[in-house]
């Protein structure tokens, strides 16, 4: 049974073998019964025939009896002796010629007359046999016998009954006997010759081998004299058939004989004999041509079914060969084989199967080999890099694989800590940091450059970078992580901040005595000024001093500042403004400065120039804008446009500049300043005269080129 | 692809089924109460008048009832319902073959009683012997009836002990030294019978005068009462039919002959004890009611309550033979034909209404006759006769 499931050519013959075998018993069952019943019509005919054909046959017999009788009753000659039977004395001469004679007259018919058995002669009164071709019967008495009492009044046919003297079936013909005058004398009466009956009623006519016919009397007794009260059947003989027939009905149909024997039959109530005529043939011999039919088409079927059979097999064998050949192919395949090849066999589906089968392995192959040099490369790199790269599963943070860097890096030896954790090892310093590493590499799938501290097996800590990103292996998640030991760089970088802090510490102590110096330089120049007579002279000592002060406010700034190269600059107007103020003596009552600038960072060497202009045009703001201590305004902006230019606005709502005066062509030194100013930071100069003055001056920043500025 | 065992299954349901409907099928069919069918056969007259089959079927019937009232035949464990079939045929014998036949072979008994008259006994105990159907011919008594069979019994005497029963009454008690028989020809019984009273009759020293016959249907007895007569007899025995004998007694009376009349069972002594002309005659019988027994009187009674009648010789044999019929089933614990017949030899001598009857090798019971008297419109048990002196017939 599991060979069906497991081989499709078993499936596909079994299946077969079923169906074909369906289909002829179901044709040869179908065809068996349509003859049956085609059959069934024509033997009833045949019986019907048969039985008509018997029925005819017996009233011919039993007229012929008749006819036999009547001839006898009416010879002359027979009256004549039978008168002197009757009438004269049994002593008398007479009587016994008449005896003697009739004797052989009698003797003479009975040999004549085939249907006969036995002629006898009854008187009138007693019904005494006065003379019987059987002569055991003369001298008996039938008075009551019923073929006489009314053989007395006319020709009777009594139909068969058992005789009450033989028990014996006996069919009696009877009529009177009657003198010239045409008076009854006597009854003549004749018991036939039932065998001939029964050689009229059995006579086989072409019913076949088992076909028979034969009468039944009202009794359920078998009329043939042979069958008659036969010992097998002392109770009579009942059939559905006789039964029917006995009640009246003829028909026809299949049933069990008086054998238990199905046969097919027809029967038949001769109402004037009492009797019932059934004509039978067994249905085995009926229907022996339907089984034939059935039989031949069994027969033919299972021949046919076997050779469709065997082609089944044969074609199932051809189907499957290419797929078991692809099957083996398969197999070769799995167990690692690449190069293995199915065969093409055919063109139909299978041979496409199989191609397909091989284009599949070429790039499978080909996968393979790509995928073996990738697995190469990894592994690799894996071993050769200097830095520790491990793998250890996500779940339980055990290594599964540590590379040689790591071995190098660390003085573990694989079997140190292969299937085992960090944690186990003590590897990492901070088992905080390890968590809040293992936490991200599996929250955001990665972890980049994280600085920490390793142990390495002798115990030394070192420094490491870690990356380490989510990996899947077997299906698991797994972390690689890289550590690049970062110890020597650790050490550099803090040489260099030691050595960037001592520069910082360096750079606030020369620009403090920068602006120390230039603060001598101012207060030399403050001396200086003081010896001298004249004004103007002494104004411009003070320009210059407050030029000078511009500077040093400029290395003060930077002094203090937490970057030392760059200003804040708006702290740097803020203070440098104040300076020029108290400088010029100005009351804040009288003139408003507004400062509006960005906190923005600036270099040195833009700051210095910026804060010349600022300090220059300031300045003259407050010598020439506000004439007589006018109330005024001063306003200084600072900001950032885009590009990294920077938009530096000086203005005033005083008096405005001469009309005449081109700033590019003034000989005003504090303006050439401005503008050449300007043009050292590359920047460009705008002037408004609207409503006072304003310098509007865009520059960028200026840096070397290469630095980025942030 | 079917599984096989799918298909296994459906057929097993299939097959299944088909048998339990099967069964339930032929499990709706009535359970038949059991019962046991005996058929019962005798000559009824044309005109539905009384006739031995009328006294037959009372008898059988009486039996039938009784055992049915009392909740059935117990044969073996089982109560049986006794159903008795009773065929009435016209007086001749192919009609009483006619009958047993189609009790055998149409109504399925298991046993016949009757008929009654040896004439129709004899052929129709012919067709019970070959069918192998016990027959009880309760009245019958000629030999020929039982002859050379296994299967017939009867319940009464035979002709040969009766005949000479008549011849010795004749000789001894009423000292006739003459006698004249007429007998028809044509009856077996009334012509052995005469036989036998001729030869026991001239064995016990007397002469027998004249031996006269006739044949059936003949009514004018002239020519042979007159050769009677020309005799002198003291006696004269008629064993003849009811109806022959009352016309031969009339007429013998006519021509004034003043011998004593002799009869046998076949004459009718209800009809006949009215009739004048049988004054004083005697007759021979199997029974009669004036026999004084418990169970004589426990029948009659009975008799008497379901048919107003007194019961006749007819009646009680038929009554025993019935009964006889049922103990030989009870003894045999079974009831196929058979075991009837086998049980009616092993019963033993049963005690009947009618005296014993025991079957020891044949189908013939030794049993009394009684002689029987007309006087005075009556019948008048005369005496019983012991059958010392009968002659029995081995016959197996």
């Amino acid at each position: 049974m599991k060979l069906i499931f497991k081989s499709l050519v078993a499936r596909l013959v079994t299946s077969f073998v079923i169906l074909t075998l369906a289909t002829v018993v179901v044709v040869s069952y179908v065809a068996y019964h349509k003859a049956r019943e085609a059959l069934l019509q024509s033997i009833y005919y045949t019986l019907e025939h048969s039985i008509s054909h018997k029925e005819k046959e017996l009233d011919r017999w039993i007229n012929v009896a008749r006819q036999d009788v009547i001839l006898v009753a009416h010879s002359t000659e027979v009256r004549e002796k039978a008168r002197v039977l009757f009438f004269k004395s049994e002593e008398s001469q007479e009587y016994r010629e008449a005896y003697l004679g009739l004797t052989e007259t009698l003797g003479f018919f009975l040999a004549r007359m085939h249907d006969l058995k036995e002629i006898f002669i009854l008187t009138d009164v007693g019904g005494k046999i006065v003379i019987s071709t059987d002569k055991s019967h003369e001298e008996d008495y039938r008075p009551t016998d019923s073929y006489y009492i009314r053989g007395r009044t006319g020709r009777i046919v009594q139909s068969i009954y058992p005789s009450p003297v033989t028990g014996k079936p006996t069919m009696t013909i009877a009529m009177p006997l009657l003198n010239q005058l045409g008076y009854r004398m006597g009854v003549l009466a004749v018991h036939l010759n039932l065998n001939m009956m029964d050689e009229v009623v059995l006579e086989a006519a072409g019913l076949g081998r088992t076909g028979e016919t034969y009468l039944v009397d009202m009794l359920n007794t078998f009329v043939s004299s042979r069958r008659f009260g036969r010992q097998e059947f002392p109770r009579g003989v009942h059939t559905s058939a006789i039964d029917a027939a006995l009640k009246g009905d003829s028909g026809k149909g299949l049933y069990l004989n008086y054998a238990g024997i199905p046969v097919v039959g027809i029967y038949r109530h001769i109402e004037d004999l009492e009797m019932v005529l059934i004509s039978e043939i067994t249905q085995e011999e009926a229907f022996a041509p339907a089984r034939k039919l059935g039989l031949s088409i069994v027969l033919v079927g299972l021949v046919m079914s076997a050779l469709i059979v065997i082609c089944i097999y044969i074609l199932a064998r051809r189907i499957a060969r290419p797929i078991l050949a692809i099957t083996d192919a398969s197999v070769k395949v799995a167990a690692g084989d690449l190069k293995s090849k199915a065969p093409v066999l055919t063109e139909d589906e299978i041979g496409t199967l199989a191609q397909t089968f091989n284009e599949m392995t070429e790039k499978l192959d080909g996968l393979y080999q790509a995928l073996r040099q990738s697995e190469e490369h990894f592994r690799t790199v894996f071993q050769t890099s200097p830095d520790s790269i491990t793998i250890c599963r996500l779940e339980d943070g055990k290594y599964i694989n540590v590379s040689d860097g790591f071995i190098q890096q660390t003085g573990y030896e694989p079997e140190n800590v292969l299937g085992k954790t960090g944690l186990e090892i003590s590897f990492w310093s901070d088992t905080g940091t390890r968590k809040r590493f293992f936490e991200e590499v599996r929250d955001t799938g990665d972890v980049s450059n994280l600085e920490a501290d390793f142990r390495k097996k002798d115990g030394s800590v070192f420094t490491g970078l870690v990356s380490a990103t989510l990996i899947r292996l077997k299906d698991e998640p797994h972390i690689l992580t890289i550590i690049r030991d970062i110890s020597r760089l650790k050490q550099v970088e803090k040489r260099l901040q030691v050595s960037l802090l001592e520069k910082d510490i360096l750079l606030k102590e020369i620009h403090h005595r920068v602006k120390n110096n230039l603060q001598v330089i101012s207060g030399l120049l403050d001396l200086q000024a003081h010896h001298i007579n004249d004004r103007k002279s002494r104004e411009i000592y003070k320009e210059s001093q407050n030029r000078v002060i511009t500077m040093a406010l400029i290395h003060e700034e930077l002094y203090q500042a937490k970057d030392l190269a760059k200003v804040n600059f708006a702290e740097y107007i803020q203070n440098l403004t104040s300076n020029l103020f108290v400088s010029y003596g100005i009351d804040h009552a009288n003139v408003n400065l507004v400062l509006e600038a960005e906190q923005i960072e600036m270099v040195v060497d833009t700051a210095i120039p910026c804060g010349l202009i600022v300090n220059e045009l300031i300045s003259n703001s407050l010598k020439h804008a506000f004439p007589g201590n006018e109330n005024g305004e001063i306003r200084v902006g600072f900001r950032a446009l885009k590009d990294g230019e920077y938009e530096l606005t000086i203005g005033d709502n005083g008096i405005g500049l001469p009309k005449d005066l081109d700033i590019y062509k003034t000989k005003t030194l504090g303006l050439q300043l401005v503008t050449v100013l300007t043009e050292q930071l590359g920047g460009t100069l705008e002037l408004n005269r609207d409503g006072g003055t304003v310098f509007r001056i865009h520059f960028k920043e200026y840096h070397e080129a290469g630095t980025e500025l942030h | 692809m079917l599984m096989p065992q799918n298909r296994f299954h459906v057929a097993a349901v299939l097959i299944l089924s088909l048998v339990l409907s099967g069964t339930f099928a032929c499990s709706r069919q009535p359970a038949k109460e059991p019962e046991i069918r005996i058929g019962a056969i005798a000559s009824v007259s044309e005109d539905g008048g009384e006739s031995e089959g009328t006294y037959t079927y009372k008898g059988a019937s009486l039996a039938v009832q009784e055992i049915n009232s009392s909740g059935g035949l117990d044969v073996g464990g089982q109560k049986y319902r006794v159903v008795l079939l009773f065929e009435g045929f016209e007086d001749v014998p192919e009609e009483a073959v006619v009958a047993a036949r189609k009790l055998i072979n149409q109504e399925n008994v298991i046993a016949i009683v009757g008929p009654q008259a040896s004439r129709n006994a004899i052929p129709a105990g012919k067709i019970a012997e070959s069918a192998r159907i016990p027959m009880i011919n309760p009245a019958s008594t000629n030999p020929k009836t039982t002859e050379g069979r296994r299967y017939v019994f009867r319940m009464s005497f035979l002709d040969d002990f009766q005949g000479c029963v008549m011849a010795r009454f004749a000789i001894h008690e009423l000292k006739a030294g003459k006698a004249a028989v007429l007998y028809n020809v044509a009856d077996p019984y009334s012509r052995d019978i005469a036989g036998v009273f001729k030869g026991g009759f001239e064995n016990e020293g007397g002469k027998v005068v004249a031996f006269e016959s006739y044949t059936t249907g003949e009514e004018d007895f002239t020519d042979q009462i007159k050769s009677i007569r020309a005799q002198n007899p003291d006696v004269i025995f008629l064993p003849n039919s009811s109806r022959d004998s009352a016309l031969q007694v009339q007429q013998i009376k006519q021509s004034g002959i003043s011998a004593s009349l002799l009869g046998s069972d076949s004459w009718d002594r209800k009809t006949f004890r009215v009739i004048s002309e049988f004054e004083g005659a005697f007759m021979s019988a199997h029974w009669t009611f004036q026999i004084d027994t418990a169970l004589n009187r426990k029948f009659v009674t009975d008799y008497i309550q379901a048919f107003g009648q007194i019961p006749g010789d007819t009646a009680a044999l038929t009554y025993d033979a019935f009964n006889m019929l049922f103990e030989a089933m009870k003894l045999q614990r079974k009831i196929d034909p058979q075991s009837v017949r086998d049980g009616l030899y092993n019963l033993g001598p049963y005690q009947g209404v009618s005296g014993v009857i025991d079957f020891i090798d044949s189908g013939d019971p030794v049993k009394s006759a009684v002689i029987l008297r007309f006087h005075e419109g009556r019948t008048i048990f005369h005496k019983l006769v012991n059958p010392e002196f009968s002659t029995f017939h081995e016959t197996r």
